[in-house]
């Protein structure tokens, strides 16, 4: 199983090169650029008709771009097997060459990329665990016979969306977030390195939607890249590694979710007020330069640190700590600090207090400590 | 539903369609009992005038017919099962695409102008007549198949084309005389008499062969059932099953009614109650048991068109719409009842 180190060889699985996507003679997005990395959670936010779901379908190739280059890359990421048939396996880091998009077939995209559409589907007599087996069509024999190890991937994937006790029941018979929630579930067991949402979130209450970001936030973790669009533009600065900011017509802005809070990108993107921006993302601006909370690395070994059960322990970490430069400088920095197995710690008090606004300085002063001790 | 019951429920249905089929075999204007029948065809009792008369009955008329009934009745009922999982629509059948409009559109062209020119006509002559028909619309469909982008636009193509070619007809029938045009009502009604062991071969070597092409693309036919995008995204290549399943339909139902005329209603009905007796939507099982449903299905239909008003001899789609439609709407009031 390919377990990613911080930091370690980041393939890339999907390339954009001056693409510029629509329909006929009608552009809808142009000549964006972009790569998509393993481990990477990219999240497409923008007004309704941006051009989203365009894109997406562009990139799971069922839409011909209008020009440009897409590349995909990335190497079956489920469990290995001996004997395991089909796809390349790359070397167990999940990075594999890339390939045009236009060269590959159906089937080498099925086992590149697993989507989840905005479109909903109500297939007669198919109970739920059908519907998710559904996802190992690319990979089961010519009658469609699932094997054990299908099994095990759809069993993982609809304990990961919560939808285990849905597996006996029709699946035109539950509700509408309860189908989504099984799509999605398909989607897993597809067991792809790049899995694709189109507005997940849809149907969802607020507590599948933060177990559905929590799913993403694993499935990351273990190496997958997740591409989707969102609506709640609060969850794409949360859960994001970077996000892309989609309007029609417009060259698309890419930015980690500071990056797009403070650069204040999402006024035009919606066309908000100045108030109504305030009122929306005031909060959340003014909380990312105060408790650097968006700047989540997790590539850092010990990440998850704040994924603990207590509040308040919560409250304590900042994750600023994961940037902590001192970290690898292997210095003292006055600060009370321990580390369990979890990789949980508290750095304060820290010789050198850093917040969002000071910390490119502190960085710069750290270093030039460290080339003047060496 | 478990596997254990839907293997129970296949067991009924071969029985049925073997009952079905000794039933068809048996009853008649001649009443040749089962053991009598198995006496005449291999045993001892191959001697006498009236053997002479029973053998010829079974093995010219009966056997043929019920054979017909039991192979064209599976096809109709499978052509329509692939059309229903294509369009994800129960209203799809082989005839809302114009097929059987088109062949009855040819197969007038040929009766009215040719047979009124040379006074001679065949029943060689008809079939190659439905199937020309058949085949042109499906050519034409497969081509409009693989340019249009959504199924309901197909079906609307579909629809259109049937209409085309049924005022057509009309046009052609003004300029017939009243005894073809009773000549062409009495074909385009549909009947499994008059077959011959020569048209059966021909009839289970197209069909068998298109059963065997069915059941190897059962896994992407199934895909279909999350729609085509979903489809795709797994791996199945759209552009070529979609014109894959609509050429097998096709096919399967060019066949039926170049030999028995148009037969209605069985291609609709079947799949549809042979989905809700098993309760699923897999191809795998479903192909297989839409043809033993459509086998049966005509099978008793025929007998009930020879036997009911004996000697008169009802067409089969009266008989088939009559049973039918009423089992139909019985299956959909009580599964929304369930519900």
């Amino acid at each position: 199983m390919a377990s990613e180190s911080a930091g370690g060889q980041e393939g890339i699985f999907l390339g954009l090169q001056g693409l510029t996507i629509g329909y006929g003679q009608r552009e809808v997005l142009r000549d964006v650029d972009l790569t998509l990395r393993q481990g990477e959670i990219l999240t497409l936010v923008g007004p309704n008709g941006a051009g989203k779901s365009t894109l997406i379908r562009t990139l799971c190739g069922q839409l011909a771009p209008l020009g440009g280059r897409i590349y995909m890359g990335g190497s079956y990421m489920g469990t290995p097997e001996r004997g395991e048939s089909g796809t390349a396996k790359g070397k167990g880091d999940g990075s594999a060459s890339l390939r045009e998009l236009t060269s590959m077939s159906t089937m080498e995209i099925a086992r590149s990329a697993a989507v989840v559409f905005t479109e909903q589907v109500r297939p007669e007599h198919m109970t739920c665990r059908e519907v998710v087996e559904a996802g190992r069509y690319p990979y089961t024999g010519a009658m469609g016979k699932l094997r054990p190890k299908d099994h095990i991937a759809v069993d993982r994937s609809m304990k990961r969306m919560h939808v285990e006790d849905l597996a006996e029941r029709r699946f035109d018979a539950i509700s509408d977030g309860q189908r989504q929630r099984v799509l999605i579930a398909r989607a897993m067991a597809q067991d792809t390195p790049i899995l694709m949402l189109d507005e997940p979130t849809s149907y969802l209450d607020i507590r599948y939607k933060a177990e559905l970001m929590d799913a993403l936030r694993e499935l990351s973790a273990e190496g997958h890249a997740v591409l989707m669009s969102l609506h709640e533009v609060d969850l794409a600065l949360e859960v994001s590694d970077r996000i892309l900011c989609v309007r029609e017509g417009q060259r698309p802005f890419c930015g980690t979710p500071r990056q797009v809070l403070e650069s204040h990108a999402l006024r035009e993107l919606f066309g908000l007020t100045e108030e109504m921006y305030d009122k929306y993302f005031g909060r959340a601006a003014a909380e990312s330069a105060a408790s650097g909370r968006m700047f989540t690395n997790r590539k850092c070994p010990y990440f998850p640190c704040h994924k603990t059960e207590s509040a308040l322990e919560r409250e304590q970490f900042n994750c600023l700590f994961c940037y902590c430069p001192l970290y690898g400088l292997g210095k003292s920095c006055g600060g009370n600090f321990r580390i369990t197995e979890k990789g949980v710690k508290d750095c304060t008090p820290c010789m050198y207090p850093h917040r969002a606004e000071n910390y490119g300085e502190i960085i710069e002063r750290l270093r030039a400590l460290n080339r003047k001790d060496n | 539903m478990t596997d254990r019951r839907r293997k129970t429920r296949i067991i009924i249905l071969v029985l049925l369609v073997l009952a079905g089929a000794v039933l068809e075999v048996a009853l008649g204007n001649v009443y040749i009992a089962p053991g009598r029948i198995i006496e005449v065809l291999f045993g001892a009792g191959r001697s006498g005038a009236e053997y002479v008369q029973e053998r010829s009955i079974l093995t010219q008329i009966r056997i043929p017919r019920m054979l017909m009934a039991a192979i064209l009745g599976g096809a109709l009922a499978v052509s329509g099962f692939l059309l229903q999982t294509f369009f994800r629509n129960p209203i799809a059948g082989p005839y809302v695409l114009g097929i059987s409009s088109g062949a009855k559109l040819v197969v007038s062209i040929v009766m009215i102008m040719m047979v009124s020119r040379t006074g001679r006509s065949s029943n060689l002559l008809m079939v190659a007549a439905a199937f020309v028909g058949s085949l042109l619309v499906t050519a034409f469909i497969v081509v409009i198949a693989g340019r249009v982008r959504n199924t309901a636009s197909l079906l609307a193509a579909g629809v259109m084309v049937g209409y085309i070619c049924s005022a057509l007809t009309e046009f052609l029938v003004t300029f017939a005389d009243d005894a073809q045009i009773v000549n062409l009502h009495g074909w385009s009604q549909g009947t499994f008499s008059g077959m011959d062991m020569a048209g059966v071969g021909t009839a289970a070597l197209i069909v068998g062969a298109a059963m065997i092409a069915a059941m190897a693309c059962a896994k992407p036919i199934g895909a279909f059932a999350l729609g085509e995008s979903y489809a795709r995204s797994m791996g199945v290549n759209v552009r070529v099953y979609r014109v894959v399943l609509i050429g097998l339909s096709s096919i399967l139902s060019a066949c039926v009614t170049a030999f028995a005329g148009p037969v209605s209603f069985v291609g609709v009905a079947v799949p549809f109650l042979m989905r809700e007796y098993f309760r699923t939507g897999r191809p795998q099982l479903l192909i297989p048991a839409s043809f033993l449903g459509g086998a049966a299905f005509c099978l008793y239909s025929d007998l009930a068109a020879r036997m009911l008003f004996a000697p008169a001899e009802l067409n089969i789609s009266t008989v088939t719409s009559l049973i039918g439609a009423p089992i139909v709407i019985y299956m959909l009031l009580s599964r929304h009842g369930s519900e």
